[in-house]
């Protein structure tokens, strides 16, 4: 079959209800069948009869580089056993290892004989019979924008030379296209998941990689969920309802942060008409200064509204199990008054190109903890309910330059933070546009300041 | 429970090798939500041509509890079955047939369908054990005709292994 993005199905990792309901319905055949493209949609890309035994993307900030993107050939066969997520392949269990491994040298793009230099010792340690196993096996790599991916393929012989092997660089540049472009363009982890954020923290624990990397590949929702298994938010949003084969959303704990620019309009109508292409450069940079900030701190970005954000926390001790983590409200509110910080430096440089300064232009953010229903359709993640809700009028009603919070967020987040922080804030009351009158409505406000 | 051959036509049977692990991680699956434990498939080259051009190739499949249970997965370039390759043939058996060639280098046929299925029927009793594979992309296949087997495109290898899921089904339920 032709590689081809917009033909691939849906993964488990992705899949939303109705997937999920459609899989269900279908005979026990096309179940069977189906069941192994929602493990692994990419089991029938084949790149010119290349044996592509894996592939592994990075993302590399200050020459560092996180293991953010993991496929293997055997993925198809990938479930959910007692012992954790297993292919039955023993060689799979090293990979993701060596993913990681391969992380710290990736700077030199090494072929497999030096990789084996620098780590055949950790590798025999991993497991005396790994080095046999990568025996014929070579890697390629190729840079693209954003990310880096490397591959790992069996090297194939000449007929009737055994010695000389065939390496088409072409056919491995495509399939290091072909994933880039799928996880960019068809996976919305790329999109939503702080995947960097996680990575580093699991710090190499191959427990903690399987838990980011296999565990969500693994879910089923017509399975009974194991304790142990790590899931996205939006996974474990689904569940199965009272009727057969049917499901149903189920809100979980979550904490919302709005982020949007006051004046921003303002500032457009007072740019010179010769100038009014520097409007949307400045709107970018707000926004994607604001998306770096979340991920920066372990959260999952949902939308773009304009000139500003939505983004979600989640406590994240399943993932990281073992390592210590912040609380879900402490990480939104570091990364709200970071986002205030940042942000005020690219409006305070942008009243340079204004005809009158605009004392007020700046950022607001909202947050609130509280239920709500994670979704993933049509290759986009969000959250609809009340902690997205709260913390919108929130933001509404927020000063330029700081952060508005409900009364319950306060009270949580006051148990996480320094004291001397905590009393910066200052009680406020808001409006909340579905009443009419004074409902009384209070929150607490902190305007942020470099001093803290 | 009953064994099950699986012979698959196709000059370039190499680009579908993936098939063997698609039927066996299915049985496993199919075991699992039968049986509701996991009971591992082996999947072994067990025989093979001695030709250069490796004309036939016989893949095994079999799950160490369940000794009695075999599923053979044989690839064949050529249309016409060889006689060696006969005796791994089990009672239960399907046909994936790929055998429109042109002649070289012109574009008539120079093995039809009707050729391929010659070399075939001797083997089945029903056409519906039978699926034309193909990247044929007329319609001249799909004519409504018992004597003649359901055709497969290329482009859709996700239905030929519901085809081939059913089929399993049918033999570890049997």
């Amino acid at each position: 079959m032709a590689n081809s993005i917009s033909q691939l199905s849906e993964s488990a990792e992705t899949a939303g209800i109705r997937v999920w309901e459609q899989y269900a319905a279908a005979d026990v055949a096309e179940r069977l069948s189906r069941r192994q493209f929602l493990r692994d949609p990419l089991k029938k890309c084949q790149f010119r009869s290349q044996d592509i035994v894996a592939v592994f993307g990075y993302t590399v900030d200050d020459s560092r580089a996180s293991l953010v993107y993991f496929w293997e050939q055997n993925l198809q066969s990938l479930r959910w056993t007692e012992a954790g997520p297993a292919t039955g392949n023993p060689r799979s269990e090293y990979l993701l290892y060596f993913g990681w491994l391969l992380a710290q040298v990736h700077s030199q793009n090494p072929t497999m004989k030096k990789f084996m230099n620098f780590f055949e010792q950790k590798i025999v340690a991993a497991d005396p019979k790994a080095p046999k196993l990568f025996k014929d096996l070579n890697l390629y790599w190729c840079r693209f924008e954003r990310t880096k991916f490397a591959c790992l393929y069996k090297e194939r012989s000449a007929p009737g030379e055994m010695a000389t092997p065939i390496t088409s660089s072409a056919s491995l540049l495509e399939c290091l296209a072909f994933h880039n472009d799928y996880f960019h363009y068809r996976s919305p982890i790329w999109q939503a998941v702080p995947m960097s954020y996680l990575s580093k923290s699991v710090n190499g624990e191959t427990a903690g990689l399987e838990r980011i990397h296999l565990h969500p590949k693994c879910f089923n929702p017509f399975d009974t969920p194991a304790l142990d298994q790590f899931l996205w938010p939006w996974q474990r949003c689904i569940e199965p309802s009272e009727s057969p084969g049917h499901l149903r959303y189920r809100p979980i704990e979550t904490s919302s942060l709005v982020f949007d620019v006051r004046r921003s309009t303002i500032a457009m109508e007072q740019l010179p008409s010769d100038e009014l292409g520097n409007y949307s450069p400045f709107i970018n940079k707000i926004v994607e200064t604001a998306v770096r900030v979340v991920f920066d701190h372990g959260g999952f970005f949902d939308k773009e509204t304009g000139d500003g954000i939505v983004a979600h926390f989640l406590d994240l001790d399943d993932a990281l199990e073992g390592q210590a983590t912040e609380k879900s409200n402490k990480r939104a509110f570091q990364a709200a008054v970071e986002i205030v910080r940042q942000t005020s430096v690219i409006c305070d440089n942008f009243q340079a190109d204004l005809k009158f300064g605009i004392s007020q232009l700046g950022g607001g953010v909202g947050l609130h903890t509280g239920p709500s229903v994670w979704v993933s359709e049509l290759n986009q993640i969000r959250a609809i309910g009340e902690s997205v809700v709260v913390a919108s009028r929130l933001c509404s009603e927020a000063g330029t330059r700081s952060i508005f919070v409900s009364n319950s967020f306060y009270r949580d987040l006051t148990k996480n933070i320094r004291a001397d922080i905590s009393t910066r804030f200052q009680r406020k009351t808001y409006q909340g546009k579905e009443y009419k009158g004074d409902p009384g409505l209070f929150g607490y406000e902190l305007c942020v300041e470099d001093s803290f | 429970m009953r064994n099950m051959s699986i012979i698959h036509i196709e000059d370039e049977y190499e680009e579908f090798l993936s098939l063997v692990m698609a039927v066996a991680t299915a049985m496993e699956d199919y075991l699992i939500e039968t049986r509701g434990t996991l009971l591992q498939t082996k999947t072994r080259l067990k025989y093979k041509s001695e030709d250069e051009q490796k004309s036939w190739i016989v893949y095994e499949i079999t799950v160490e509890q369940l000794h009695d249970l075999k599923v053979r997965y044989i690839y064949l370039k050529g249309p016409t079955i060889p006689i060696e390759v006969e005796q791994y043939f089990f009672q239960d058996r399907v046909f994936i047939v790929d055998v429109l060639r042109p002649v070289p280098k012109q574009t008539q046929l120079g093995i039809t369908v009707h050729d391929s299925l010659a070399s075939v029927r001797k083997y089945t009793d029903s056409m519906d054990n039978v699926v034309l594979f193909t990247a044929h992309q007329g319609t001249g296949l799909d004519t409504p005709d018992p004597h003649f087997p359901r055709k497969i495109s290329k482009a859709s290898e996700s239905d030929l292994e519901t085809f081939l899921g059913e089929r399993l089904v049918r033999c570890l339920d049997g």
